[in-house]
């Protein structure tokens, strides 16, 4: 499991999350008030200048604009037989500029900011009874759980083949989720002894 | 003891198994990929309740936007939210809870054909009502002229999901009946 960060010492790397996240919002608040296609290709090439800038691959480029590929093009024949070629063109702009900026922040911020950039967002919470302290530990238990459940499902996924049954398992997933609360309860037991106490917490 | 920290593991726990549902193989409909991961919202409401099971799929929602390519096909970062899919996932955690607070609700008296009625309407009816809000606003907004076309479209590419995330609730509501008389968390 592979964050979508692409690691480069650039000028977009080394601004502040907190100004690239601000930067996404204004940007995209820009973006859906433009509605010509020249201002709105305007602001592509803009972004693509910055992907230029970030010095990241056109494979990155690609991929990010994958998912959207299918509703631009959708979008693109609802708008061309609805309001003209120009208003059509205006549109599909929009989706690919949107999501290019923000996959721009995804891919130049690493995941360690991105996760305290979120934790800083999330200490108005703390008027609510929550506690940011918590979210962090809840994040990294979160990233030990991914690979330790993997393994788990691997290795009754392996030890079913060698039973010789051909069929995906549907009996795996229900036992291995009593296993793994189990284990949860003995690691919240093992943090406690540690000392970190629910008034830390709380 | 401890329950104020191990709701916090549990959380955890199942952000992390909401995530490895969506590792699990996929078939791909148009824009919005098939996957398990939609199993995550039932599994943490009917076996967590509501508060721990929908604040884990908040967090797994955090991970997802902070860039972890957690989604099903390897998808992830600030850009799905701004694809069709940002409904069915801000769903998520509305999902959990709901079906989370129905759970408790019933909780001593909680037979299968019960839990499939509540994975039905809390894990298929909340998400794909969202979904399909999400699907029309990133379909309107984005410029086709009528909202009412943008809906129909929403609408008839939802449909496509409705078999197999029956089939999904039917699974969760499985599981969690078997969570619930081997290592019951709800009602301690």
């Amino acid at each position: 499991m592979l964050p979508l960060y692409i690691e480069r010492d650039t000028a977009v790397h080394r601004a502040p999350a907190s100004v690239k996240l601000a930067g996404l919002v204004l940007g995209a608040v820009v973006i859906s008030i433009l509605s010509s296609a020249k201002s709105l290709g305007a602001a592509l090439a803009v972004i693509l200048a910055l992907y230029a800038l970030a010095r990241l691959p056109l494979r990155a480029t690609l991929a990010a604009l994958k998912p959207v590929l299918f509703v631009a093009a959708l979008l693109f024949v609802m708008q061309w037989a609805i309001a003209g070629v120009d208003a059509a063109i205006a549109v599909s702009l929009r989706v690919c500029a949107l999501v290019l900026l923000a996959s721009l922040v995804t891919f130049t911020t690493p995941l360690s900011e991105m996760i305290e950039a979120i934790t800083a967002a999330a200490r108005p919470l703390s008027l609510v009874g929550a506690n940011p302290a918590k979210l962090g530990l809840v994040i990294a238990l979160t990233l030990r759980f991914i690979p330790t459940l993997m393994n788990d499902y691997r290795e009754i996924e392996a030890a079913r083949a060698a039973r010789g049954s051909k069929r995906p398992g549907l009996g795996a997933p229900a036992p291995m989720l009593i296993k793994t609360l189990r284990m949860s309860a003995a690691l919240a037991d093992a943090i406690a002894a540690r000392g970190f106490e629910e008034r830390d917490a709380r | 003891m401890n329950a104020g920290l191990r709701d916090l593991v549990y959380i955890a726990l199942f952000a992390a198994v909401t995530a490895v549902l969506g590792l699990a193989p996929k078939i791909d409909v148009g824009p919005v990929p098939i996957s398990a991961q939609s199993m995550g919202p039932m599994l943490a409401g009917a076996i967590l309740g509501a508060r721990a099971g929908a604040s884990s799929q908040a967090v797994f929602l955090a991970l997802v936007a902070a860039g972890l390519p957690l989604l099903s096909g390897g998808r992830g970062g600030l850009g799905v939210f701004g694809t069709p899919s940002v409904g069915y996932l801000i769903a998520f955690p509305i999902a959990a809870f709901v079906i989370g607070a129905l759970v408790e609700r019933v909780w001593s008296r909680l037979t299968f054909p019960t839990a499939f009625a509540i994975t039905l309407l809390g894990g298929v009816g909340v998400i794909h009502l969202l979904g399909v809000i999400g699907w029309a606003l990133t379909l309107y907004l984005g410029g086709a002229t009528t909202f009412a076309a943008a809906v129909t479209a929403a609408v008839i590419g939802d449909l496509v999901f409705l078999p197999g995330d029956m089939a999904k609730a039917f699974l969760a509501a499985s599981a969690a009946m078997f969570v619930k008389r081997g290592y019951p968390l709800i009602g301690r």
